[in-house]
């Protein structure tokens, strides 16, 4: 636990020259008359750790007076140096200034910080979160002023509420409440903001609407769009049975004639391409006549060619076998003609004359030539002719069979061709588009005429639409009307978006409203709750000093209205069960022994916000014996808990607490200051110190 | 020992609660019949008595305090003479004005001792020790509560918000001082 250590003030309130003043001990007390410094200790304390102090700026008869250096010290700075100590070491704050600027130097463990930097890291050693938060928590129950001692009494009914909440950490529920409470608003405007998007489309819409009505209103006035929208209206009447389709009643209404124009052309473009196709395959079907498939047999005409063909092979095999056979005749008797001539001598015995055996074997080879060369030139003869009629008999064939094939074609041809036809037929007995449907037409003969008269149909209420839109369109309403359409489709599809985004918005706003109410309702039962749980500790430190005889129960009643907290001291009779205001029933004695016992109860609440020492400057005003020693037994416990310094102008308290508050077992001391009067240079001070050294009690002096 | 005002036990609890806070216990011979608790500590020595009325304790007090300072002095506790009580825990409220003069006069007389007198003392524990609390070390006062987001965590549901969104919103507040739940969408599409 942080102590302090000791003090040096110079040029400060009471002190002109340099004065130090040790402060090492569990507590310190300082006694003295009237005047002779003890206040300005108490002040440079404050000082030292806050740079300010507030409680002068009363005395001040003008605006830059100066109240905090020494009257004989005009022109110098006040300086203060105050020495802690921690577990980790010694903590110098040094603090310069005047009563309108200070500075501060803080060092700690070997390093030195200054100016804004110093100030918060003091704060956060004494265990507050800003240089503020500190100030403020040394005036409510760290230095208990003698000028100030009714102070927590006179404290207005709000600001004890919001001590006690800060006191208890509880200010945390406030900025919970202001953060739910943004959030509520945050969606709040986003959700208005949606609205007013939402209702700034639908105004637009109705002025569209407006618009685009009356633009459609001038079209129809003028005479020869109405008989161009006449023109369609007969078209319609006259193919009813045809067509059937639906005429926008509104003339205004292009895009919905658009769209009838868009369907009028498809229809007559399928239709036509059906019509053609449909012509083409009659046509190619009559050119295929209607022979029956029964008459055309091609498997038995295929055998009986094949019969035919065999017998004309047949013959020609025998022609060729008779031929053959001569030819090997006349070899054979060629072949005797050729042996014989060896034979014969090169001279004649008869005429001796020479033989030419060339000339012999030619007249031989004629010798035999009638007998055999004549059946074999008959023979070839009748190849010949077989030849002949086979390859006769062969293209005959060839022709029959292709004319078989070509018949069975024709045939397959007729049967893909009705197949479509009656695909065709199919397609134009359902046949509608967005807009318009046309009526069915059945049978190829009467399907023609329907075809056509459809065809002739469509193109009629085609050009009559067109016509219509033509001068609709050229009209100079037309192009405003086509604009006035389309930002009217374009606005409805925002005001949509912008509906939905509205409906998650408001339902967003809804559980924001939501929280914020709940955390508003529920921070106040919890604030009820902790502030009710600390009223046994006052209590405690009221029944230890006892100041009054009936009213013997402290405590504080906490209102909250209208979202404002307001916190009042009660005292209570319990017997009689009596609650009333301290104010009303105290003497000035008793009233401060209620306020010493709400200080100090706050002091000994703060938890991690707590000081750790306790300041009581000249606390026992018009306090009697019995109080006195109540109040001395009190600071001997308080003593265990805090370092305490206690300022008293009365000897009497003086000596009685110095006897209390001297130490009972080794490793305490009490120190006692004693300032023994007062002159231009500042303040007299003597001091000693108590401590237990063993089982003696040690007296140290200055 | 024999209790005169509270139920049997009384000056028991009190020597328990005394014991605990570090005071030992003692007999005074020849009291002549007065059942006190004789409780000293480094600080103080203390003749605890118990009581049914304020009559009872102006019976008793000229002999305790005279008994007690004397006894003191024999045994030479000069550092401990103005540390001398006489504590009476007194069953009776102080019901009439003469019980409250008779109280505020006998604690007015610091002469030997200081007398603390507490009426309406209950046979429990908390009333005695409330009673003997000028003797007591001060407990820690510090409030020992539940973290306040955390108890409102506990408690909005009770006011209609959903558990796991009061748990949402808190636990965002303490990462950024600031409530995002839930996380908006982004900007709507028509706009």
């Amino acid at each position: 636990m942080m102590k302090l250590q000791g003090i040096e003030a110079e040029a400060f309130r009471g002190f002109r020259d340099a004065q130090h003043m040790p402060l090492d001990a569990d507590a310190v007390l300082v006694t003295g008359g009237n005047g002779v410094g003890k206040t300005s200790l108490v002040d440079a304390i404050m000082w030292a750790l806050t740079g300010t102090l507030p409680h002068l700026t009363k005395w001040r008869r003008r605006q830059n007076e100066e109240v905090v250096v020494n009257r004989y010290r005009e022109g110098d700075i006040a300086r203060v140096e105050l020495e802690l100590l921690d577990g980790d070491g010694p903590v110098l704050v040094r603090r310069t200034g005047n009563s309108f600027a200070t500075s501060l130097l803080l060092s700690r463990n070997g390093s030195r910080t200054t100016g804004e930097e110093a100030e918060i890291e003091l704060a956060k050693l004494l265990g507050s979160r800003s240089p503020a938060r500190l100030a403020e928590s040394l005036e409510q129950w760290g230095v208990l002023r003698q000028d100030e001692l009714r102070g927590v009494l006179n404290a207005t009914p709000a600001e004890l509420h919001s001590r006690l909440r800060e006191l208890l950490g509880l200010a945390v529920l406030d900025d919970f409440e202001s953060a739910a409470t943004a959030l509520h608003k945050g969606r709040k405007d986003a959700a208005a903001g949606a609205r007013m998007r939402v209702n700034a489309s639908r105004q637009e819409i109705k002025r569209l609407e407006s618009d685009v009505a009356a633009l459609a209103a001038s079209i129809r006035d003028e005479s020869w769009i109405a008989s161009a929208h006449q023109a369609i209206t007969h078209a319609a009447d006259r193919h009813r049975q045809l067509i059937q389709l639906e005429i926008p009643a509104t003339a205004g209404e292009l895009d919905a004639l658009r769209a009838l124009l868009v369907d009028l052309r498809g229809a007559y473009d399928d239709l036509r391409r059906i019509q053609t196709e449909r012509s083409a395959l009659l046509a190619q079907l009559a050119r295929l006549g209607d022979r029956p498939i029964t008459e055309l047999n091609p498997e038995e005409r295929h055998a009986a060619r094949l019969a035919r063909a065999e017998v004309a092979a047949s013959a020609l095999r025998q022609a060729q076998d008779s031929l053959a056979a001569a030819r090997r005749e006349l070899d054979q008797q060629a072949a005797l003609a050729s042996a014989a001539i060896p034979l014969l001598s090169d001279i004649c015995p008869v005429c001796r004359q020479p033989i030419n055996h060339s000339d012999v074997e030619r007249r031989l080879q004629e010798a035999i030539a009638p007998g055999v060369r004549e059946p074999m030139a008959a023979a070839q003869k009748r190849v010949e002719d077989v030849q002949l009629a086979n390859a006769a008999l062969e293209r005959e064939l060839a022709a029959e069979q292709s004319a078989d094939e070509a018949a069975l074609a024709a045939l397959n041809e007729r049967k893909a061709i009705d197949q479509r036809l009656a695909e065709l037929r199919d397609a134009l007995s359902d046949r509608s588009y967005p807009t318009i449907r046309l009526v069915a037409v059945d049978g190829p003969a009467v399907g023609e005429e329907r075809i056509t008269a459809q065809l002739d149909a469509l193109r009629e209420l085609g050009q009559a639409v067109r016509s219509y839109l033509l001068v609709a369109e050229e009209s100079k309403q037309g192009p405003a009307l086509a604009t006035g359409e389309q930002q009217l489709t374009e606005e409805r599809t925002k005001v949509r978006f912008a509906a939905e985004e509205l409906e998650r918005l408001a339902r967003l706003e809804g559980e924001a409203e939501l929280l914020a109410r709940a955390v508003r309702e529920a921070g106040v039962t919890v604030t009820q709750e902790s502030l009710t749980a600390v009223n046994p500790k006052f209590a405690d430190v009221y029944q230890r000093l006892a100041p009054h005889p009936t009213f013997t129960v402290l405590g504080l009643d906490h209102e909250v209205y209208r979202n404002r907290g307001r916190t009042l001291p009660r005292l209570e009779d319990p017997l009689y069960q009596v609650s009333v205001n301290p104010g009303a029933v105290c003497s000035v004695g008793q009233l401060n022994v209620v306020a010493l016992s709400y200080f100090l109860a706050l002091a000994l609440l703060a938890g991690e916000r707590s000081l750790p020492f306790v300041v009581l400057d000249d606390p026992l005003q018009s306090l009697d014996d019995a109080n006195v020693l109540g109040f001395a037994d009190f600071c001997r416990h308080l003593q265990s808990e805090r370092q305490i310094l206690v300022t008293t102008h009365d000897y009497r308290f003086g000596g009685l607490l110095e006897r209390k508050l001297t130490p009972r077992r080794p490793g305490r001391s009490t120190l006692i200051l004693d300032f023994a009067s007062w002159d231009r240079s500042g303040p007299v001070v003597r001091w000693h110190r108590r401590e237990r050294n063993g089982q003696l009690e040690v007296l140290a002096d200055q | 020992m024999t209790d005169v005002g509270l139920p049997p036990g009384t000056l028991s609890i009190a020597q328990e609660i005394l014991s605990g806070a570090g005071f030992e216990f003692t007999d005074i011979p020849n009291w002549q019949g007065i059942d006190v608790l004789i409780a000293e500590d480094e600080f103080s020595l203390a003749a605890i008595y118990s009581a049914k009325n304020v009559a009872g304790v102006e019976e008793a007090i000229p002999e305790l305090q005279i008994s007690l300072a004397n006894w003191a002095a024999e045994r030479g506790l000069v550092e401990k003479q103005w540390d001398l009580y006489v504590v009476a825990l007194v069953a009776d409220q102080l019901a009439s004005d003469e019980d409250v003069t008779k109280a505020e006069t006998m604690t007015s007389d610091l002469r030997l001792v200081r007398k603390i007198i507490r009426a309406g003392v209950g046979p429990d524990a908390g009333s005695i020790r409330s009673a003997l609390a000028p003797l007591l070390p001060l407990e820690d006062q510090r409030v020992q509560t539940v973290e306040p987001l955390t108890r409102l965590e506990e408690r909005l549901p009770e006011f209609g918000v959903d558990a796991d969104v009061a748990r949402s919103a808190i636990a965002a507040f303490k990462q950024t001082r600031k409530i995002e739940w839930p996380v908006p969408n982004d900007e709507a599409p028509g706009d």
